[in-house]
């Protein structure tokens, strides 16, 4: 109890002190302390010693620095608006909702409306450049004067003798990939069927 | 010609844009079927969990849903916006036709249909179903007070057939319906697809459809065959905004799926339940694009009499769908 | 006005657009640089028959392909000029070959565009109003490989479709009858003519007797 009582009356008496104090200065009683009173004096030779202020030259100033340009007039309201928000049709600066995406309806991705399913494209193009490679490799540098037809796994049986004489059949080791659909393609290896009434059944 | 000169039986469409009074009836109507809706979501009790499993695009997903509340259109809701705008009809386990607002009742594995599916046979079936049974709302509410109006059945949708139908019972004696007319029917049909209305089904017992019914006569004279035909002895009735319909079902899931529709003609036609007028349309889905030359070919088509089934006597009812068709053909 | 010739008939309408005035493709080479470029993308297209390129360079380029066939359809292999043309811009030899033995063949009886150009996916953060070096994909039509784009209403079992068909089954099955009550009346005066010919040569015959 003793030891709180004392700490209660020492911060009093430091208070009432610096009342004293601040009012004899402003009362000018009494000058203010100079400016390096508060710092702790350490024995240490290379603590810089404080430096003399000289009094500022307009010549030197200019001499010795680098002067920043600085707004002289104050920017209009539609000014700082621009800057911060851009133009409405043109920059635009805040973030909008986008109104050009769509959904492909094949596998569901959304992509730009003008642009082809970048999901749907990336599978085309694999499957295409795998194609591209086969039949550049295998057509080499003769010259090309037949069709060229790609058949998958377990197509080459339909395909006549007569196909093979009027085509240049590249066969794909891979079974066709279920989204690639034979009836979508114009060349067939298959003889239309004699039947009207077929009802496509592999489609898609 | 003044607009009104050419609706004297219908009500001129100004007067009915100021607020609709129900009718007592139909206003007992929907009380009842918000009750029975209440009773069979509460008798639901502690909420059990299933599991479904969502196959399609974009991509397979796993759902954690609520036994007896959560439907199809949940489960879309949580997958993508996309599922959710364009789903007619889901099919669950890969066989049976659900409507998107029906709450799933166990484990299951659900498909969502739609109308550039690579085989939309049964979402056209029931777009069709759906467009006739929003043609018999707008007949019941869109003829003045002094036409009496019965609305009678629709065959069995059938897209072949080039139109879709709803066979109605009026006080009319002689009336041919002027080409106005007709433009007025398919304008409040698309009006009625603006509004997007949920397709509300519920499935109820034999006492409270007959209560449902008891306005008309018709209904009521079917409801007891529907019940001996159907497996668990029920009725299966829908409700598009004010208007409640018997239907087997499956619906659409909203009627914005409706995109431009033409009632082409009212034809009328002599059967054992006396003169009944068959009212015959031509709708296609939102999604669907089609110039106007090609819809006028189809227009023109359906304005022949429908060949669907007639009306027949009471006991001989045949429902809008077989149990039987209601299982998806395996494809 | 007579002597003058027709201009449409000297150069063949292609069937795609072409601006007004050329692109130059700005290039470190000049002009040479730029025909440099145009030659690499047609041979390409050519061997490939599908390939993804920068939407100015391949639209420049697209136009003269379409020439190439188009002449190449109009002329055949032994015109000199078109022979010329296509030794210049087809940069692999071999491929002239199929030029005219494969190219001409699949494109004699089109009525569309000889290639088809599609513009390529960019990527999602692409600003909506900015305008990046947009890729396309350019592609002879009747190519082997899968379909780019799926047609929407190809389907014939989508709702439009369907009631289509029942339509025209229709109007055929009437058109059908029509025809043939037509033959069944025409057949009907022809036999109703030729028995009055015949009670006609059977009265000639009779009447010398």
């Amino acid at each position: 109890m003793l030891p709180k009582a004392h700490l209660v009356f020492s911060k009093l008496k430091i208070n009432l002190l610096k009342i004293e104090n601040t009012l004899a200065c402003t009362l000018g009683f009494q000058q203010h302390p100079p400016l390096d009173f508060n710092i702790a004096q350490v024995q240490n030779k290379s603590f810089p010693e404080p430096k003399t202020l000289t009094k500022l030259s307009l010549k030197e100033l200019f001499d010795t620095s680098i002067l920043w340009a600085a707004p002289k007039g104050r920017k209009t309201l539609e000014k700082r608006q621009m800057n911060r928000y851009g133009f409405k049709d043109q920059v635009w600066k805040m973030l909008m909702p986008r109104t050009d995406l769509t959904v492909c309806n094949t596998c569901g991705y959304t992509h730009h409306k003008k642009t082809l399913c970048g999901n749907c494209y990336a599978k085309v193009k694999e499957e295409t450049t795998k194609l591209q490679d086969k039949i550049v490799a295998a057509l080499g540098l003769n010259p090309v004067d037949k069709e060229v037809v790609v058949l998958y796994k377990g197509e080459k049986e339909n395909a006549s003798d007569e196909f093979y004489k009027t085509h240049k059949v590249i066969e794909v080791e891979a079974e066709r990939p279920p989204w690639f659909s034979k009836n979508l393609l114009q060349k067939t290896t298959q003889k239309p069927s004699d039947s009207t009434d077929v009802k496509p059944t592999e489609l898609g | 010609m003044k607009f009104n000169l050419c609706c004297k039986v219908l009500k001129s469409s100004l007067n009915r844009l100021s607020i609709r009074q129900l009718s007592s009836s139909i206003q007992n109507q929907n009380d009842l079927f918000n009750a029975e809706l209440k009773r069979q979501q509460n008798a639901v009790g502690r909420i059990e969990k299933i599991n479904v499993v969502y196959k399609g695009v974009p991509e397979d997903a796993e759902l954690i849903m609520n036994k007896n509340l959560s439907t199809p259109y949940n489960c879309a809701q949580h997958l993508s916006e996309m599922l959710c705008n364009r789903s007619v009809l889901a099919l669950v386990d890969g066989v049976k036709l659900w409507d998107m607002h029906r709450p799933l009742e166990s484990d299951c594995e659900v498909q969502l249909l739609h109308f550039h599916d690579t085989d939309p046979y049964h979402c056209n079936r029931t777009f069709w179903r759906s467009c006739s049974i929003m043609l018999g709302s707008v007949l019941s509410r869109v003829f003045k007070e002094d036409v009496q109006v019965a609305l009678h059945s629709f065959p069995s949708p059938t897209v072949k057939s080039g139109s879709f139908v709803y066979d109605v019972e009026l006080s009319l004696p002689d009336w041919n319906p002027t080409p106005a007319e007709l433009r007025v029917l398919s304008g409040e049909m698309v009006k009625l697809a603006y509004e997007e209305i949920p397709f509300e089904r519920l499935s109820i017992g034999q006492d409270l459809a007959e209560e449902l019914f008891q306005h008309n006569r018709h209904k009521l004279e079917q409801i007891p065959s529907i019940v001996q035909q159907s497996l668990d002895g029920k009725v299966i009735v829908y409700r598009i905004k004010d208007h409640i319909d018997i239907s087997r079902g499956p619906m659409m899931s909203n009627t914005n799926h409706f995109g431009r529709c033409t009632i082409v003609s009212a034809h009328k036609i002599e059967t054992d339940v006396g003169l009944l007028y068959r009212f015959q349309g031509v709708a296609l889905p939102k999604a669907m694009q089609l110039n106007h030359f090609a819809y006028g070919i189809i227009e023109e088509r359906a304005k022949k009499l429908n060949s669907g089934r007639l009306p027949t006597i009471q006991g001989e009812y045949q429902p809008a769908m077989t149990s039987r068709e209601e299982i998806a053909a395996p494809v | 006005m007579a002597n003058q010739a027709e201009v449409t008939k000297l150069v063949s309408r292609l069937k795609i657009p072409i601006l007004a005035k050329h692109r130059r493709l700005r290039n470190p080479e000049g002009p040479q640089g730029r025909v440099k470029k145009i030659r690499a993308i047609v041979t390409a297209l050519f061997k490939y028959e599908r390939i993804e390129v920068y939407h100015y360079d391949g639209d420049e380029a697209r136009g003269y392909a379409e020439r190439l066939i188009s002449d190449a359809i109009r002329h055949g292999d032994t015109h000199k000029e078109t022979m010329e043309m296509a030794d210049y811009w087809i940069e692999e030899k071999n491929l002239v070959h199929k030029l005219f033995k494969v190219l001409v063949p699949r494109f004699q009886n089109t009525s569309s565009s000889y290639t088809r150009m599609l513009n390529a996916p960019i990527p999602h953060a692409t600003p909506e109003d900015s305008h990046p070096h947009f890729r396309s994909v350019i592609e002879l039509r009747g190519n082997p490989f899968p379909p780019l784009i799926q047609s929407a209403v190809d389907n014939r079992l989508l709702i439009q479709n369907v009631l289509l068909e029942e339509a025209k089954k229709e109007y055929r099955a009437a058109k059908y009858a029509e025809i043939a009550q037509d033959l069944e009346s025409r057949a009907n005066e022809k036999s109703d003519a030729s028995s009055e010919t015949r009670e006609d040569t059977a009265e000639d015959e009779s009447q010398p007797k």
